[in-house]
């Protein structure tokens, strides 16, 4: 016969491969599959193949494709990633952000900032406890004007560190900072002449 | 004042004459091997006249007037090759010039036959199209017509053996009329396609040699109408018969041993393949890309890390020779630097697709791309380039919990040198009192 084809179709993906089958010299036709072979033509697809011997020929009256057998065949598995192709969708990628940095917990953060607190609060608290006074307070123009532009370089340190710039900053210090040296200059100046005339 | 008038028609004739030229903007080749197909395929010769804004040459192989280019410009836009036989085209017309024309954005339909010369074979190969030899045929004992001369290489295919895009072959397609060779494409080539295949008992060989190893195709392999998608989505089409495209496969009925006769689908699908082919259908771009952060309007000059950016486009496909907005639901886009670091689907609201997500923590120059192929439809790209910045020296956070601390120690600092200047300047000891007797 012209056509002796054996085909053997997964049951899973439809794939189909065929082999011919040729004719020894008693015209048996027979195929042989050898699995070393011909492992690459099966892509790796393990499963139930149902196989078909499909027969043909002009001059025969009744071709046919007959459902001989089922067979199982276990393939080793591919190492290779099958590549998306070049009309199929793309996996999707979500960025993955980086972790922030870890933190110290709160208690932590607490504790310390009481720390740093301490000098200043110990401070006052002997102040206290050995007496202390302002009572040489001159509430002269110079020593209220000294006082005030400090408080006042001090504020304006703070008022940086929330939303000025550099720019800014420096053109308010300097203008406060002259005025608090100078009223400062004068202030220690009466306050030794006071000590001296005393 | 006629006298002016006929000057001024002059002046605008050719203005005139190009308008027109314009309005027919397919300029379609027919190259015939034997001046009979005239009458033998005239239906499939009126489909390709009824393409819209076509403009139909119609020349014979051997014409010496045959000629693809003039001054160096593409003289048709899409040629039609039904000359299996010829073994050379006169005019200059080989199958480098025919392939150049292809490269050059032009649209090809060629029909192999059962006697086919070595023009279309080199052709096809060019397009990675492996015909079988000449005094070959396909071959299919179980699906063969009664009308068959008994080589059962009248073949039918069924339309379960078309390609899944309806683009391409339209749909509910009848059973296929063919005979004559057939044909194989390397499963590795991206762009080929097989269109419509043989049955799984279909072979192509020699019917009066027998089989020795393995015939050039075999089962669904077989291709009867293959065809190929180039990078400039220049279209290819080749089918292996001449034969199915005439009058009297269109026009006759199909009967297969055991099934009704049903009429043959021919016609039906090669029309289809037609518009595709000519780019009349399955053609799709992209109009108006647009990005900007969420919630605004206007396009930024670059963006900062970690900000909400929305990437919109449209799409537009052309149906019945007009644009409308175009329907696919799996548009993605991709966020490049080098690699892709977002990879999403789009939204498509009505043929404006809009893409929303997080610029990635990761500075440097990137690009949106969009690069859409699928079965059928014209390939198309787009991308716009654009900076990301990393978080500029004032734009993190601030008051951390942490920093606690070193907030108390400043300001405790400050308060401190205050009061302590206060206290150091004006106190006064308190005299001790002399003691007294």
């Amino acid at each position: 016969v012209h056509q002796a084809f054996v085909k053997l179709t997964h049951s899973g993906s439809n794939a189909e491969i065929i082999y011919v089958a040729e004719p020894n010299t008693n015209k048996l036709y027979s195929f042989e599959l050898d699995m070393n072979v011909a492992a690459a033509d099966f892509g790796s697809k393990s499963g139930v193949y149902s196989l078909s011997v499909i027969v043909g020929d002009a001059v025969i009256s009744n071709p046919l494709s007959w459902h001989a057998a089922d067979v199982d065949i276990a393939l080793p598995a591919s190492d290779q990633l099958a590549e998306p192709g070049l009309y199929e969708v793309k996996p999707e990628i979500r960025h993955v952000f980086r972790e922030p940095d870890s933190r110290p917990p709160a208690m932590v953060s607490n504790v310390f900032s009481l720390l740093c607190l301490a000098p200043v609060l110990i401070m006052l608290a002997m102040w206290v406890k050995i007496g202390v006074n302002v009572s040489n307070f001159p509430f002269s123009i110079t020593a209220l004007g000294f006082h005030i532009g400090l408080a006042a370089i001090f504020v304006l340190y703070f008022y940086f560190w929330i939303e000025l710039n550099m720019f800014t900053t420096v053109k308010y210090l300097s203008g406060i900072g002259l005025v608090t040296f100078l009223c400062g200059n004068k202030m220690l100046a009466n306050i030794a002449q006071n000590n001296k005339s005393a | 004042l006629i006298h002016f008038y006929k000057r001024a028609t002059m002046r605008w004739l050719p203005v005139f004459l190009t308008l027109i030229s314009l309005a027919y903007c397919r300029k379609v080749l027919v190259v015939l091997d034997n001046p009979l197909i005239q009458e033998t395929h005239s239906m499939f010769l009126n489909q390709i006249k009824s393409i819209p804004g076509a403009s139909v040459t119609i020349k014979s192989a051997d014409d010496s007037s045959l000629a693809l280019k003039k001054y160096g410009e593409l003289l048709y836009t899409d040629i039609v090759l039904l000359a299996p036989t010829a073994e050379e085209l006169s005019g200059g017309m080989t199958a480098d010039t025919i392939v150049e024309f292809v490269d050059e954005g032009g649209n090809l339909f060629v029909a192999a036959g059962l006697e086919t010369g070595d023009l279309v074979r080199d052709i096809a190969s060019e397009v990675g199209v492996e015909l079988d030899e000449t005094g070959t045929t396909v071959i299919d004992h179980l699906n063969f017509d009664a009308k068959d001369n008994g080589l059962h290489n009248l073949v039918v295919a069924d339309s379960a053996n078309l390609i899944k895009s309806e683009k391409m072959v339209g749909k509910d397609n009848g059973p296929i009329l063919y005979r004559g060779l057939g044909m194989v494409t390397d499963p590795a080539n991206p762009l080929a396609l097989g269109i419509l295949t043989g049955s799984s008992s279909a072979y192509s060989h020699n019917p009066e040699e027998y089989i020795v190893d393995y015939p050039h195709a075999v089962g669904k392999n077989t291709l009867l109408i293959a065809g190929l998608q180039a990078r400039n989505n220049a279209r290819v089409l080749i089918t292996g018969s001449l034969e199915m495209l005439s009058d009297a496969f269109y026009t006759s009925q199909v009967e297969r041993a055991g099934q009704p006769s049903v009429a043959a689908g021919n016609s039906k699908l090669i029309g289809a393949l037609l518009a595709w082919t000519f780019h009349q259908a399955g053609v799709i771009r992209i109009e108006a890309v647009d990005h900007h952060l969420a919630g605004q309007k206007d396009t930024p000059a670059f963006y900062t890390i970690r900000e909400e950016c929305e990437f919109s486009l449209k799409m537009s496909e052309l149906v019945n020779g007009a644009w409308v907005p175009f329907k696919g639901e799996d548009v993605q886009m991709e966020f490049v630097r080098i690699d892709p670091f977002v990879r999403q689907k789009m939204v498509n609201k009505n043929g404006m697709l809009t893409a929303k997500f997080t610029i990635p923590d990761v500075y440097g120059v990137f690009k949106f791309k969009v690069d859409y192929a699928r079965v059928g439809l014209t390939r198309v790209s787009a991308s716009v380039q654009i900076p990301v910045h990393p978080l500029r020296h004032n734009q993190y956070e601030r008051f951390i919990q942490s920093a606690y601390p070193y907030y108390a120690s400043a300001g405790s600092m400050m308060l401190g040198v205050f009061v302590f200047s206060l206290v150091f300047l004006h106190f006064k000891e308190e005299v001790p009192r002399p003691k007294t007797e």
